[in-house]
């Protein structure tokens, strides 16, 4: 009899542990899905809104002017303005050293910032719930 | 396992593919809307519109490169 005892709580405990977990899932889902899009809105934002091309532009613009008004041949002050852009434009560069495992951090070093983020978020949101 | 937190899981996860896709989808409009006000700023600084128009190709050019390095990523986290 105490066995059976034994086994039914040990299935109780087991299934709300399977219930915790679910419910920790979707909560982590909830915040991943609402800040992943967001900061990947705001990066493209940065550099690929007509604001951004504008501003761009006219640095560019007012690079190529100066150099032409300072007398500089039509085709060298193409090619020095090509090179100023590539300094905005060399996202791959800036990419490629943040890479995972090559940069100052590792890849689970990053993975742990993330669970913190995570678990701060969620603490975040338990406590705002609770006062509700 | 209750069903509505698999029915709240499974929301956020397709609002979060949806998310994701709206974001690709709109991301090479963005790039030619962003390439046309750099071309324009660089034609009315004086300089000719074919060199302009081949700066601004450059300029759009970053896209490719991100997508590029984005899918390397994933590569590489799915090694």
């Amino acid at each position: 009899m105490e066995v059976k005892d034994e086994m039914i709580d040990e299935e109780k405990k087991h299934r709300k542990r399977g219930m915790e977990d679910a419910e920790e899932v979707k909560e982590i889902l909830g915040v991943v899905s609402k800040e992943v899009p967001a900061l990947i809105k705001s990066i493209i934002g940065a550099v690929f809104s007509e604001e951004a091309g504008r501003d761009m532009g006219k640095a560019a613009g007012a690079f190529y002017k100066e150099l032409k008004e300072s007398g500089m041949p039509d085709e060298t002050a193409v090619r020095m303005t090509e090179n100023y852009i590539s300094v905005f434009t060399s996202l791959g560069d800036i990419m490629r050293k943040f890479e995972f495992g090559k940069g100052e951090k590792s890849r689970s070093e990053v993975g742990k910032e993330i669970e913190r983020k995570i678990k701060e978020k969620l603490a975040e949101k338990g406590l705002t719930e609770e006062e509700e | 396992m209750k069903a509505s937190t698999m029915l709240k899981g499974g929301l956020h996860l397709s609002k979060l593919v949806f998310d994701l896709l709206l974001i690709w989808l709109t991301l090479g409009w963005k790039v030619r809307k962003a390439g046309k006000a750099f071309e324009k700023e660089l034609v009315e600084s004086g300089m000719p519109k074919e060199t302009a128009k081949k700066l601004a190709k450059k300029y759009s050019s970053i896209k490719d490169e991100i997508m590029k390095q984005l899918w390397g990523s994933v590569g590489k986290f799915r090694r």
